[in-house]
């Protein structure tokens, strides 16, 4: 007899068979084949974002400080693949001295005067590519400060006179001290921190290079750092080609304290520089250039891939969570609980939200709300105004659902209001719910990267805000030249978006089968 | 007083027809479709009872409603009574007690809380007219019979489940099970659709089912078919049926009492052979005269069919007797009239068991 049937749970598989009859239909298209690919793409990469860049990357991308050392509005390294003529951009922590010497009486030296104990820090530079490097700069990064004795007597480190001079070696021969070297205190030192190329300090250098030109000061002051890099001729410069090298000599000088004793302290670590960074500013930074602050857009494109997704998954997930549910409440309960919903959907519907969202967060950003509190403000006027037109259309399809037979039939048999709902309506609003998730997610982070651009702006280094740093820079007298810095967030926004519809344009035969073509 | 099962009283249902704001605004008065009008019957352990009438005299609402699918607000007067199984009937004298009717040993259906009507629908199920729409598209034929024991709890685990779905569907010989059970409805003929839902309706073991039209959208090949089944199971179960059918000779063939509806109202009463040999009112006699004749012989001769008119409206019924603007017979007996037009006619006995809602057949 029948008893051969054999009886078991529903697999795991059968449980959502829903779920994998729709990944079927979708790989089963060319479109749903390159959405999904993409999805994948954006997934992947966003955990590739999640392991490499700190969670609070934010914090250092707003500290314009930290970005000083990098040059600014430079393209992407990689454009010299395509013949672009690009100054490598080089940057080296040096903790040791290449050279220490020490000068009991004043010495000439490239024509500036040592005098002390001298430490001599170099950085070889070769410019292969007719292009200028962007600038030199020395950090100090690690200076120590403490007090010492010496026979007795406390010596402490503002009595401690330190001169520090940078010296630029052209190829040609020609050597510019690139700062106007006033000598200074320890303390002094270790509070400035950094040493800049002084333009109108090269400036007159320069000018005795060319002593027979027309050149004037202005002229020579504006284009320091190309014409310490470079040739001038006939009114124009040329870039130098070879290799250059820059010193960084500091000479420490104590009133009382003899140069012996001052070296070995400062050989010792207790006192003086122990760590410098040198760098020379190429014309080219990283894999997608920087921004007028000289931050490197690539980070902040990767860290947007998970923030992103984020936001449009939260956004969206929880706006048609909602809209199902409040659709199928109204639908199935009908009476007054539908008026209420039904009602409220429409006043949402008559809210400016945009208008209201601009405000708000404008109140927001004047009382200097975190970052993350914008961006829940965002998410949540997303939610709420988002969920409206999906309950309308679920509430539709409840409606006529819920007269189905089955449904006398489940009820006749005894199934609770709440059984019937999941059981038989929600299985057979789940197809449309789930392509109106799939057009939602890039919906919510278009309007979120309009935001941004519209001014309300979170903070967090997302595609929209990229963008939004991109217009102000042209807006503030930018050229529009700056392709590294506005077509990648905007490719990326488009790809997420052609990913999602993508995807949901292949859901949608699910959805409405007369569209299948098979 | 008779051994009943189902105790109809009295039953009114109307449902309210929707006003527009501006109806509101004006004072217009609520107007109700009185799908139901003051129905009363009984059914019999064990016994059919057929409620025929045209489309829209209000059957399947009174089917609906017996069976509770009619939402309680719309019930304007009267009630439905039933004799549950003991436990049940325990259950409810426990938990609402108002609800029963102790001289009757009944349960009044409509004042059990929909919180404890859940034993209650165990005993009372119904069968769908359309065996394409009361199974759901997405559930398989197991999940289908399943359903009823895990909403009831009954059966211990999966596999005892399957076991009664099993013996459910080689009860409706749908055989061999193995065959139907992973089906999706859209995979079964109609035929077989419906007896997926017969099974539905009696894996819980009811005591009284309603079946509403179970033929009508079977093809007429399949139909005898599926009679056959439902009345086998009806004896083998002893089971109480309320059987709603528009066709007069498919209610003879399966019932033993008959009650004619005529727009919310039952007209005529009795066991079948009688009402169909010797139908005293104008209305049931139309509907018998409109069986289609078997006999070719017959079949030449000018039937003549005595009704005029159409269905009025369940919104506005006429005043008097609600058959009167159709009926031939007023036309033709001036000495009722009078009545006709005053009064509305209650059932009258004429011969044991046979009661007539007609001024024609008043003693008084």
């Amino acid at each position: 007899m029948a008893r051969a049937v054999t009886a078991r749970r529903p697999s795991l598989k059968e449980r959502f068979r829903g779920v994998s009859e729709i990944l079927t239909e979708v790989r089963g298209q060319l479109m749903g084949k390159i959405g999904l690919g993409l999805i994948v793409f954006f997934v992947v990469v966003s955990i590739f974002a999640l392991l490499t860049i700190p969670w609070d990357f934010y914090i250092e991308w707003n500290d314009r400080k930290l970005w000083e050392e990098y040059p600014e509005v430079v393209p992407p390294v990689w454009v010299s693949h395509f013949g672009v003529p690009v100054a490598q951009h080089v940057s080296k922590i040096m903790s040791e001295p290449t050279e220490t010497m020490l000068y009991k009486r004043p010495k000439d030296y490239n024509g500036i005067t040592l005098f002390g104990y001298t430490t001599i820090y170099r950085l070889r530079y070769r410019l292969k590519d007719p292009a200028f490097p962007q600038g030199i700069l020395i950090m100090f990064e690690d200076v120590a400060i403490n007090n010492f004795t010496y026979r007795g007597k406390l010596i402490r480190p503002d009595s401690i006179s330190v001169g520090v001079h940078v010296l630029l070696h052209r190829p040609d021969g020609k050597v510019l001290l690139i700062n106007e070297p006033t000598p200074r205190s320890l303390t002094e030192i270790a509070s400035a921190k950094t040493v800049r190329f002084d333009d109108a300090y090269v400036a007159n250098q320069i000018l005795a290079m060319y002593p027979g030109t027309n050149m004037t000061k202005d002229y020579a002051t504006s284009n320091a750092v190309k014409l310490a890099f470079g040739v001038y001729e006939d009114g124009v410069i040329k870039p130098l080609r070879g290799t250059y090298e820059v010193e960084l000599i500091v000479t420490y000088l104590a009133r009382g304290v003899s140069l012996e004793a001052l070296k070995n302290v400062i050989e010792a670590g207790e006192i003086g520089v122990r760590e410098v960074k040198m760098v020379i500013e190429g014309s080219a930074y990283g894999l997608m250039g920087t921004d007028s602050y000289g931050r490197d857009i690539y980070r902040a494109l990767l860290y947007s891939f998970p923030v992103e997704l984020v936001i449009g998954f939260i956004a969206a997930v929880a706006a048609v969570v909602i809209g199902l549910m409040m659709g199928v409440i109204s639908g199935y309960y009908g009476g007054w609980v539908d008026e209420i919903i039904q009602r409220v959907i429409d006043i949402m519907g008559a809210i400016p939200a945009l208008p209201i969202l601009i405000l708000v967060g404008a109140a927001l950003q004047e009382r200097g709300a975190s970052p993350w509190m914008m961006l829940f403000v965002i998410i949540a006027f997303l939610i709420i105004f988002g969920w409206g037109g999906l309950a309308i259309i679920v509430r539709s399809m409840t409606l006529s659902i819920k007269s189905e037979p089955y449904v006398d039939a489940a009820k006749t048999l005894g199934a609770s209001n709440i059984y019937i709902i999941f059981k038989h309506i929600i299985p057979q609003i789940v197809p449309y719910a789930m392509a109106s998730l799939v057009f939602s997610v890039p919906a919510a982070v278009l309007t979120e990267a309009g935001l941004s651009v519209l001014g309300i702006r979170h903070n967090l280094p997302t595609w929209g805000t990229v963008l939004a740093d991109a217009r102000d820079y042209v807006y503030a007298g930018g050229s529009y030249g700056v392709w590294w810095w506005i077509l990648p967030p905007g490719i990326l926004m488009g790809l997420m978006s052609v990913a999602f519809v993508f995807l949901g344009l292949a859901l949608e035969t699910i959805v409405e089968p007369r569209l299948r073509r098979r | 007083m008779v051994d009943f099962i189902v105790r109809v009283e009295d039953l009114r249902v109307w449902f309210p027809v929707a006003r527009s704001f501006i109806d509101v605004l004006r004072g217009r008065a609520k107007l109700y479709v009185h799908a139901v009008d003051g129905v009363s019957f009984f059914v019999r352990e064990g016994e059919t009872y057929c409620l025929a009438g045209e489309s829209g005299c209000g059957k399947t609402t009174t089917g609906r409603t017996i069976i509770r699918l009619t939402p309680p607000e719309n019930v304007v007067s009267g009630r439905v009574l039933f004799k549950p199984k003991k436990e049940v009937y325990e259950y409810i004298a426990t938990h609402v007690p108002e609800a029963i009717v102790e001289e009757e040993g009944a349960v009044d259906v409509y004042r059990v809380p929909s919180k404890y009507i859940k034993p209650l629908r165990r005993e009372m199920q119904m069968i769908f007219q359309d065996p394409f729409g009361s199974l759901d598209p997405r559930l398989r034929v197991r999940d289908i019979l399943e359903e009823p024991l895990i909403i009831h709890n009954m059966g211990e685990g999966h596999e005892e489940r399957l076991e009664r779905v099993i013996k459910a569907l080689e009860l409706v010989k749908l055989t061999p099970p193995e065959e139907f059970i992973e089906r999706y409805p859209h995979q079964l003929s109609g035929g077989q659709r419906q007896r997926v839902a017969i099974a539905r309706a009696l894996i819980l073991n009811p005591r009284f089912i309603v079946s509403d039209e179970p033929v009508s959208m079977l093809d007429v090949s399949i139909r005898a078919e599926i009679l056959e089944i439902l009345d086998e199971l009806r004896r083998k179960f002893k089971l109480a049926q309320v059987f709603i059918t528009h066709d007069l000779a498919l209610a003879r063939y399966v019932c033993d009492r008959i009650g004619v509806m005529y727009l919310g109202r039952i007209v005529e009463e009795g066991p079948v052979d009688d009402i169909i040999e010797n139908p005293l009112h104008p209305y049931t006699r139309a509907l018998v005269a409109a069986i289609p004749e078997p006999d070719p012989e017959n079949r030449k001769k000018l039937r003549e069919l005595r009704i005029k008119g159409e269905v009025p409206s369940a919104v506005h019924i006429p005043a008097g007797c609600r058959f009167r603007p159709r009926c031939v017979a007023f036309d033709e007996n001036a000495w009722v009239q009078e009545r006709c037009r005053a009064e509305e006619p209650e059932l009258i006995e004429v011969e044991p068991g046979h009661r007539v809602a007609c001024w024609l057949y008043s003693k008084a």
